[in-house]
């Protein structure tokens, strides 16, 4: 498989980011994807919770 | 640390992607396992013993391998309600050394995931360049939104708005389409990275 296609494959098996309510929960993720390959969860540090957003997916 | 160094094997990556044909995939046979662990972690109330059960649960049933386990547990280790950091480390040790363990074609994928891990670890505790330096370990690994993503808000928290905009330029004119919509969706969301969303 191509690179191209790989990506091509991978990248149709993302999911639309899901936005959590970020005023209720701000140190929450504010959001995530439910699909694989690549699940992601926005992390916001207690810092700065609305002024960063990092993704740790597995 | 000298970040433009890093700098450079990230643009080198870049020019690089087109072309790459890495040897990693996506097993489908964990997919399913994993999105339920992902809406554990997504659940409100959220239980960390709950979504650590469940991926106990779903290994020792065979639908997840021990590096996708020991990455959930890493995962809710990680999150802002758990903040167990010398738990989190640990476990992205021992999922490195299990990739290591397991091999195949998952390697680099697995191994991605491990550097990905080690620098959200860093960035949430304020080690912007340390954390620079694992996103792009796992970008060079994998070439995924995600990861240029996370590239990005590194740059941006070190005050390199000018090359975060190059790099996200460069990107848009090299990448393959799919890739570019998916990382100019994690721009427009990510409030990280409201500063990259003047010039759309």
């Amino acid at each position: 498989m191509s690179f191209f296609s790989y990506l091509y494959v991978m990248l149709l098996s993302f999911g639309q980011p899901m936005v959590v309510d970020q005023v209720d929960l701000p140190s929450d993720p504010v959001a995530c994807s439910q699909d694989a390959p690549s699940f992601w969860f926005l992390f916001a540090p207690e810092s700065d919770s609305k002024d960063q957003g990092i993704s740790n997916g597995f | 640390m000298d970040h433009r160094a890093l700098l450079e094997r990230i643009y080198q990556a870049v020019d690089q992607s087109a072309y790459l044909t890495p040897a990693v995939h996506v097993a489908p046979r964990q997919r399913a396992a994993m999105e339920a662990i992902g809406q554990s972690l997504q659940a409100r109330p959220f239980s960390p013993e709950a979504t650590r059960d469940l991926a106990h649960a779903l290994h020792d049933s065979g639908k997840i391998d021990r590096v996708k386990l020991l990455s959930a547990l890493h995962v809710v280790a990680a999150h802002p309600e758990v903040r167990d950091w010398n738990e989190a480390a640990r476990l992205v040790g021992e999922q490195e050394l299990a990739a290591l363990d397991l091999g195949g074609p998952e390697l680099d994928a697995n191994m991605a995931a491990v550097e990905r891990h080690r620098g959200v670890l860093a960035f949430l505790r304020g080690h912007h360049e340390a954390a620079l330096d694992y996103f792009t370990r796992s970008f060079e690994r994998e070439r995924s939104a995600e990861n240029l993503g996370n590239i990005l808000c590194a740059l941006i928290r070190l005050g390199d708005l000018d090359d975060a905009r190059d790099l996200r330029d460069q990107v848009r004119a090299g990448f393959p389409a799919e890739l570019v919509t998916h990382l100019n969706q994690i721009i427009s969301q990510d409030p990280d990275l409201a500063l990259l969303r003047t010039e759309d």
